[in-house]
């Protein structure tokens, strides 16, 4: 059983990463790099928890360990469930894994350790920096950094134990709402709608006018009550928190090492009989009745066709459609507490402008972030490239089609944002507001065009017709960084323009957005007209 | 006497060019003066006692006292003028010279010769005016009078001799197109050595203090990323050794710019960055020491953009010390990233960055230790590792004064804040390694500038080629008239990507209007290969492929528009319903509603689809998928059908519905072009069949020819496989 896990779990990983090659030089060098990266973390995660103890006297203890435990440790289980959810149930190697010599249960625990290797690793960056910064702050002793070495290895197990028990029930109702295309979009809007007001109800709790300087010392206290009262329900993480300070320390390790058991057990019992039938049935198409009325819209061109098929796929894949675009969807959000809480603050003029340049970058590396289906536009094509590359006519009009769509759905969103955020803060200058949006759309456009620049020059096509994912996409993560970029780049020409210019500082910011559009535009038209034909299944 | 010496130089100049014969001998003579005028002026440069700002400072003795204040004037404002012009002009001339004799360019040998026997002799008539801008006096047997003698007369013994050549070559009236070149030379090289009192000594004060991004401060930030896309679109053109050239006299430039003011004291010492880039720029210029340019590639190109970015100082921007400080950081940051773009040094690999931090490392200690030892002295900064200033601006101060070790030794106290600066080396070091991915970016960025260049210059190309084929005939005409109910392969061959093996070799086959061809081989042989290349999905390696006498490749969206192509793989969108995907690909070949319709509903009831031809296409099995691309394959009824294993997974029905269609396709004169396995179904409805074998076409046979012969396409075939090309034999 161990070896056929052992088996399977090194052949996904080899597809995943051609980094596992042994002896590879390339392998050192990434080790090289990381190491550095996490060295250089760990300093940065020092730096700030000095800050927190010396600066700003907020108590570095058991208490913000416990807490910051929950915090990332809580995202991961969200990440992770949901990248359990396709890779367990939805992914197109189960047709391949599912035909092998294996028992279900197998393919389970292969694909959980597959998880476990990519938590593993991405917990490095995140917990090697927290507990050696705590260490090193609040002087810890040798017991304490022999426990990280087992906890590096014991944390991602619970992280990954529980997001895989959840994913069961969370793919089971997936699929239920997944037939019920109207039914979800309803699930979702409310659930927007219910978070929008639910961040307003919190957030209007917080007294006006916020007074941070005056009221530093009350403020101090109530996050350090805030903390603790967080950390007493962290459950299995207040053990560990608690177990790292040496308390109880058997004890803890005991029930620590009892729960990742248990887990692991939880996981084999429920997954043996459930797994399969959950993964099949997720991989089920029912034919259902014949719309009779519905006569489709007659194209009077190419692009119209292209344009007409882009939003009918979408009309049909509203669940692809939302999660592509969560993180737009996060941006009223982010602007109203945000703004909320600079506006409740007694501001000067030079507040203002910070106000200005945070919101500049805050909107960009969200909106930004959201163009990941701009940089996988073509790759989502798949083997159904084939029939544009044999249509007698310029098919890269399907490009602008996309883009057209793109730009479309995200104009709307941002607008909408920009509309509730208007409404919700009034005392927020309008013509800030506006101008903001302008400038948003015009970066926003820029990036969308950038990165399906991006996808042009290197689509993954066959990646994507032989998985039918976008996970471990080299194109997505290269067209978040060129969004954190342009965020960090106009954030800084936003501290020139609104500290140092003032009076033309958003007539600079325009004027550069909308270069930065119109060279993008000329940019991509020209690798389009070039590299369009070129490219290859 | 300066004249007698001057005519002197002169006369020896010509002597000794006119008694050498041997060129050989005369750049070995000019490579030695040239290394020595520069060592002259090496000597006089640091051995003279006095404020060498003087030396090119001749309006003002002081430069802070207010331009209007004559009674501190050397000389009238017009002299002053003139002989700042003189001294600009002399070191200009200067660097020509010097660089000349080791790059051989024409323009710096013409421009040296000209401009440096002009100024040369000019320095020699007003020999007393640059002796009483040095210290005031006119003493010419004084040991500076002498130096400077020494250096201005080797200065115009080799203009003198460089301006024998040009008139013994006849080039001294140069081409119409040099013209413009020599302007542009003369313009950048006198701008690089710009003397650094010139604007305030003209202009005086700006106004306005170069910092916290002012109107200035942003002119000064502009102006280096101007600067440096300015001298690389107009030289990226020229050859290597001009390229070379360009970056070792800004090299210089940027040496004798760094020591126009004397740095005497240890507070001056060059062990700032930036300083210490210009020094050791030059040496990895003149003497290629990778480890040094690469030290200023990552870590002073980083430091001088901060410190343009943040400058501190507070004077106006006009100030000798402004200037002096913008040249020194221009520099710094411009000749790294230009000598890179000019490929006077290669990209860095890693390995370079590795080097550049081992420098980096080296210096550093340097200058920690020679911080903790200095300040028993003086007050020194190097690199801004001892002082408050960096933890101040970032209000951490504590970091550095709570964690500091410091000891006494001979009487000497030695202070390491060793947390503070561990943690500055740390960090600069992460920058650098940010700046590895910058650069990294920035290559990848202008790589793929350069292909795209080359690549809209190929389609240019490529189209030319093609109106020259067609010969006056329209492009939407076929390429070869007598081909036009036929498919030509014609010596075709495809290698994937970077391979060195051909997946399909020289490939040749015609294929008639009413045939069924079967295309048989073994997996692997190269059938999809050369059926995607057909169909144009695939680019050609070589050869030539042509469908109703439209080539492929030059033509191929006529020659598409008569190909219908069922592929080997479902390529269908699983989200449309079977209808709304025909009426896509029927959109995509312009097929009018009326005749879409019609052929719809014929296809979809001959093959059974009708029924589920509004459902969603996930809901479908394999073969009504594959039934459903084959009515999209001959939605816009196509002289040329090709497929690629059209029956794989299909039952029995469903084969013989396409079988059935295939037939009535070849019967109305078209072409119908499949690939399979499977043999039986190829000996059943094909009219002939062409075998590939690894790649290569082993043999093309007429199935009528076969039965008439009692040869089984069968046993054919194995035979086929196993001795390759002597399967023809076989028949």
């Amino acid at each position: 059983m161990f070896e056929r896990i052992k088996i399977l779990t090194l052949m996904q990983l080899s597809n995943k990463s051609r980094l596992y090659v042994k002896g590879s030089k390339r392998v050192y060098v990434h080790i090289a790099i990381r190491t550095a990266i996490i060295i250089a973390l760990t300093v940065i995660v020092s730096l700030l928890l000095h800050v927190l103890k010396n600066i700003l006297f907020i108590p570095v203890n058991e208490f913000l360990m416990i807490f910051i435990l929950i915090m990332t440790q809580g995202l991961n289980i969200i990440v992770s469930t949901i990248g359990l959810v396709s890779d367990l149930y939805h992914s197109k190697d189960n047709q391949i894994l599912f035909s092998l010599a294996a028992k279900n249960d197998e393919i389970f625990f292969s694909k959980i350790m597959v998880t476990y290797v990519n938590e593993f690793v991405r917990n490095l960056f995140i917990l090697i920096p927290i507990f050696v910064g705590f260490g090193v702050i609040s002087n810890l002793g040798i017991l304490y950094y022999i426990s990280l070495i087992f906890l590096i290895f014991l944390l991602p197990i619970i992280s990954v134990g529980i997001s895989s028990f959840i994913s069961m029930p969370f793919a089971s109702f997936l699929n239920y709402i997944k037939r019920h295309n109207l039914l979800s979009a309803i699930l979702s809007l409310i659930v927007i709608l219910g978070l929008f007001y639910l961040t307003t109800l919190l957030v209007q709790q917080i007294p006006t006018p916020i007074r941070i300087v005056q009221l530093y010392n009350r403020f101090v206290v109530s996050i350090t009550i805030a903390i603790q009262r967080i950390a007493q329900y962290g459950s299995i993480y207040t053990v560990i928190g608690k177990m790292l300070f040496n308390y109880h320390y058997l004890r803890n390790l005991l029930i620590l090492v009892g729960t990742v058991l248990g887990l692991i057990a939880i996981n084999y019992l429920v997954s043996k009989p459930v797994y399969f039938r959950l993964m099949s049935t997720s991989q089920e198409n029912t034919v259902r009745k014949k719309d009779k009325k519905y006569k489709p819209v007659e194209a009077t061109s190419l692009f119209i066709t292209f344009l007409k098929k882009e939003f009918t796929i979408a009309r049909r894949s509203l669940n692809e459609l939302l999660s592509n675009y969560a993180l737009l969807l996060t941006l009223p959000f982010f602007m109203f507490v945000l703004n909320y809480i600079y506006m409740g603050m007694n501001r000067s003029s030079f507040g203002n402008q910070v106000v200005l340049i945070m919101n500049v970058i805050i909107t960009l590396l969200i909106a930004t972030g959201s163009n990941t289906a701009s940089a996988t536009a073509i790759t989502t094509e798949g083997y159904e490239f084939v029939l544009l590359k044999t249509a007698p006519y310029n098919t890269s009009r399907m490009a602008w089609a996309k883009i057209t769509f793109n730009f479309v759905f995200t104009t709307l969103m941002i607008a909408l944002s920009f509309f509730l955020f208007s409404k919700a803060l009034p005392v927020f200058p309008k013509q800030d507001i506006w101008l903001l949006f302008l400038f948003v759309i015009f970066v926003n456009s820029g990036h969308i065009l950038w990165s399906f620049q991006i996808d042009l020059l290197t689509p993954k096509l066959s990646d994507y017709a032989s998985t039918g994912s976008i996970a471990n996409n080299h194109n997505v993560s290269r067209s978040l960084s060129t969004g954190l970029f342009l965020a960090f780049f106009f954030g800084a020409m936003a501290i020139i323009a609104f500290i140092f210019i003032k009076e033309f500082g958003w007539t600079l910011m325009l004027l550069l957005s909308a270069v930065f559009l119109a060279y993008r535009f000329h940019t991509f038209n020209s690798y389009l007209n070039a590299y369009f034909d070129d490219i290859e299944y | 006497m300066n004249l007698l010496v001057m005519f002197a130089v002169i006369g020896i100049a010509f002597f000794i060019f006119f008694c050498s014969k041997k060129t050989m001998e005369k750049d070995k003579t000019l490579k030695i003066f040239s290394v020595l005028l520069f060592l002259v002026y090496l000597f006089r440069l640091f051995t003279t006692q006095d404020a060498l700002n003087n030396v090119f400072n001749v309006l003002l003795y002081d430069i802070e006292t207010p331009i209007n204040s004559e009674d501190t004037w050397l000389f009238s404002p017009g002299m002053t003028v003139f002989i700042l012009f003189l001294r600009w002009s002399t070191m200009a001339s200067m660097l020509w010279i010097i660089i000349y004799p080791f790059f051989k360019s024409l323009s710096l040998k013409y421009l040296g010769a000209i401009f440096g026997t002009i100024t040369g002799i000019l320095n020699f008539i007003f020999f007393d005016q640059h002796l009483i801008a040095f210290s005031n006096n006119t003493d010419l047997w004084s040991f500076k009078s002498i130096q400077y003698m020494i250096e201005t007369a080797l200065f115009l013994f080799i203009a003198v001799v460089l301006l024998c050549d040009i008139i013994q070559k006849k080039e001294i009236i140069p081409r119409k197109k040099e013209w413009l070149r020599r302007l542009m030379i003369i313009i950048g090289s006198f701008f690089a050595v710009m003397p650094q009192t010139l604007l305030y000594n003209l202009f005086g004060n700006y106004g306005e203090v170069p910092d916290e991004f002012t109107y200035s401060h942003l002119f000064v930030i502009a102006f280096p990323f101007l600067l440096m896309f300015v001298v690389y679109y107009v030289t990226k053109k020229e050859n290597q050794i001009s390229k070379d050239t360009i970056i070792t006299y800004l090299a210089f430039a940027a040496f004798t710019q760094y020591f126009y003011m004397r740095r005497e004291t240890l507070e001056a010492l060059p062990l700032h960055l930036c300083n210490t880039a210009v020094l050791l720029l030059l040496l990895a210029v003149v003497f290629k020491i990778n480890q040094f340019f690469y030290f200023s590639y990552f870590a002073n190109v980083l430091g001088a953009l901060a410190a343009i970015l943040l400058p501190n100082y507070s004077s106006d921007l006009f100030t000798f010390s402004v200037i002096h400080y913008g040249y020194n950081h221009l520099y710094a940051f411009v000749i790294p990233i230009l000598a890179v773009a000019l490929h006077t040094f290669p990209r860095p690999v890693l390995k370079h960055m590795y080097k550049a931090i081992l420098v980096f490392s080296i210096y550093y200690v340097s200058v920690v230790f020679l911080n903790a030892w200095f300040n028993n002295f003086a007050t020194v900064d190097y690199f801004f590792a001892y002082s408050d200033f960096l933890t101040d601006m970032f209000g951490v101060k504590e970091i550095q004064f709570n964690y500091m070790v410091e000891f006494t030794y001979n009487g000497l106290t030695f202070r390491f804040f060793w947390l503070f600066q561990t943690l500055y080396f740390l960090i600069f070091i992460l920058l650098m390694f940010t700046s590895w991915y910058v650069y990294d970016a920035l290559f990848q960025m202008a790589d793929q500038h350069s292909r795209l260049k080359a690549k809209q210059a190929l389609i240019k190309l490529d189209h030319l080629k093609l109106l020259k084929m067609l010969d006056g005939r329209m492009p939407s005409e076929p390429m070869n008239p007598g081909g036009k109910d036929m498919i030509k392969i014609s010596h075709f061959s495809k290698k994937y990507g970077q391979s060195e093996r051909f997946a399909v070799k020289d490939f040749s086959l015609e294929v008639k209007g009413g045939e069924i061809f079967g295309f048989l081989g073994h997996n692997g042989a190269g059938k999809s290969t050369t059926i995607k290349s057909i169909v144009g999905i695939q680019s050609i390696t070589e050869g030539e492929i042509e469908v109703c006498g439209y080539s492929i490749k030059s033509q191929p969206l006529e020659a598409k528009l008569r190909i219908g192509y069922v592929s080997d793989n479902h390529a269908v969108y699983e989200k449309l319903t079977g209808r709304e995907y025909i009426y896509y690909v029927a959109d995509l070949y312009r097929v009018p509603k009326e005749t879409r319709d019609e052929r719809l509903n014929i296809l979809a009831e001959k093959l059974a689809l009708s029924e589920a031809i509004d459902q969603m296409i996930k809901s479908y099995s394999h073969g009504m998928k594959q039934k459903l691309v084959v009515i999209a394959s001959l939605i816009h009824e196509p002289p040329v059908w090709i497929l690629d294993e059209p029956l794989t997974g299909l039952d029995p029905i469903s084969s013989y519905q396409i079988k059935e269609i295939m037939r009535e396709h070849a019967a109305k004169g078209n072409i119908v072009f499949f690939s399979s396995h499977v043999i039986e179904v190829v000996e059943k409805i094909c009219t002939k069949i062409a075998v590939i074998t690894q790649g290569q076409l082993t043999g093309i046979y007429d199935i009528n020819v076969l039965k008439d012969k009692n040869i089984s396409l069968e046993e054919l075939y194995m035979h086929g496989i196993n001795q390759g090309k002597r399967a023809a034999e076989y028949v």
